[in-house]
């Protein structure tokens, strides 16, 4: 059985709090050319979506700036290298006194293109830790679900590949668009924060470590193709389905992964859940019974970093592993473009 | 499903029952939502709090603007008016 053996989490960027936000945001909704009962709806769309306290990382140094094609991919391209950085920083040393080597690196981003892609760039970093002949691969287009679906990955790969590297990088401020109109545009505008995690996947368990247990995986491409994809304008933009149909197929897609999933996880205590939607979230909490301190690890990580893309649910399953005792289980849930659901449960062995 | 206004603003101020002092509960109508739940989390509290009380699911982003401009007991009209139109 896959174990992680080590999970490290890179906090970059300046913070942006939904105070600091919101008076930028609306004036940026001010200048937009809409009707003015438009513009009050919006107005008011985006005071709701930033109410209350809440946070989120920005690598990007002048977002309001961010223009056509160029800028945002450059924007990328520079969040990204810098998070490679800080991740290289604190994993080549730990591989280092392990004395190991890595047999794959697999990245995943579901928030920009780079060629070569991110896993070539921290092999770069690592230097002799990753192999000539070590397997590269770059997952894209995979939403917010790539970091499980990495995990899910490694999982089935040889276990001759000893020790796997996952790295997530998201950086969704280079796709704020403080030009659009839709309601949707201002809900990525207003969600997403930057962020990025890296897992160490092993065959031997370490102190700390968490096994696999399980990883099920649901798609459901027949009705969620528009629930969340990217839209266009001088760049990608965030588009979701209206809000009935989007809150509806995921909440029985959860429902139903969850329903497939090895009996007992209802009784953990401990859950990583990606920090989609959290009215979302509660409402599917409460109609599967699971208690609401459940998703109290996200809603916590969500206050301080927003929603990070794929890099979220390693965050918070760093937290809650490291309060977790040994034999305990923590169970797993992302969602994300597709539109797909993974549940999986890790258990710490030592 | 249909409440009228004066039902739906008493199963909101049951909610604030023993959170606000009674002043505030007395001229509850007149108070501001963005006020009394301040945290994004209260706002989702109190959201799930409402569709039990009134045994209906209620579009966040439809009452939205009601909430972040409006007090309880014109927010109690719209949410009356959204249960008689379903």
């Amino acid at each position: 059985m896959r174990t992680i053996n080590a999970i490290y989490t890179a906090e970059l960027g300046e913070e942006w709090t939904n105070e600091r936000v919101l008076p930028q945001y609306e004036a940026c909704v001010d200048r937009l050319p809409l009707p003015e009962a438009d513009r009050v709806k919006l107005r008011d769309f985006v005071r709701f979506q930033l109410v209350g306290q809440r946070a989120r990382r920005v690598m990007v140094p002048d977002w309001a700036k961010l223009g056509a094609f160029e800028s945002r991919a450059a924007a990328f391209e520079a969040g990204a290298e810098q998070f490679l950085d800080a991740l290289a920083a604190q994993v080549a040393p730990a591989a280092e006194e392990a004395g190991i080597t890595f047999d794959a690196v697999i990245s995943t981003t579901a928030t920009g293109n780079l060629m070569p892609g991110l896993s070539y760039r921290l092999a770069h970093r690592l230097g002799g830790l990753v192999r000539r002949d070590s397997m590269m691969i770059d997952l894209a287009n995979v939403g917010c679900t790539g970091s499980i679906k990495a995990v899910n990955l490694a999982r089935t790969l040889d276990p001759a590949m000893e020790n796997i590297l996952i790295a997530a990088v998201e950086l969704p401020t280079t796709l704020i668009d403080v030009g659009g109109t839709t309601l949707d545009v201002w809900q990525g505008n207003c969600t997403f924060g930057d962020g990025a995690a890296a897992l160490w996947i092993g065959v031997e368990p370490r102190e700390g470590g968490l096994a696999i247990e399980d990883i099920r995986y649901r798609q459901r491409v027949d009705t969620g193709l528009d629930l969340i994809r990217w839209a266009y304008r001088d760049y990608y933009t965030f588009a979701l389905a209206d809000q009935k149909t989007f809150d509806e197929n995921v909440r029985e897609i959860v429902t139903q992964t969850l329903s497939e999933a090895e009996s007992g996880w209802k009784d953990e205590p401990r859950w990583a859940i990606h920090p989609a939607g959290i009215i979302l979230l509660m409402k599917i909490a409460r109609k599967l019974g699971i208690p609401t301190e459940a998703i109290q690890p996200s809603t916590s990580h969500y206050r301080r970093y927003s929603n990070m893309s794929s890099a979220s649910v390693v965050h918070i399953l760093k937290d809650l592993a490291e309060a977790t005792p040994p034999g305990a289980a923590i169970n797993l849930v992302t969602m994300g473009a597709g539109f797909n659901v993974l549940y999986g449960r890790v258990r710490r062995v030592t | 499903m249909s409440m009228d206004p004066s039902a739906v603003l008493e199963r909101m101020r049951a909610y604030f029952e023993r959170k606000q002092p009674p002043e505030v509960l007395a001229t509850f109508g007149t108070q501001s939502p963005k006020a009394l739940l301040p945290d994004s989390l209260d706002v989702v509290d109190f959201i799930l709090y409402l569709e039990e009380a009134t045994g209906c699911e209620i579009d966040v982003n439809e009452v939205g603007e009601a909430l972040m401009n409006k007090n309880f007991g014109e927010l109690a009209e719209e949410v009356s008016r959204r249960l008689a139109g379903r």
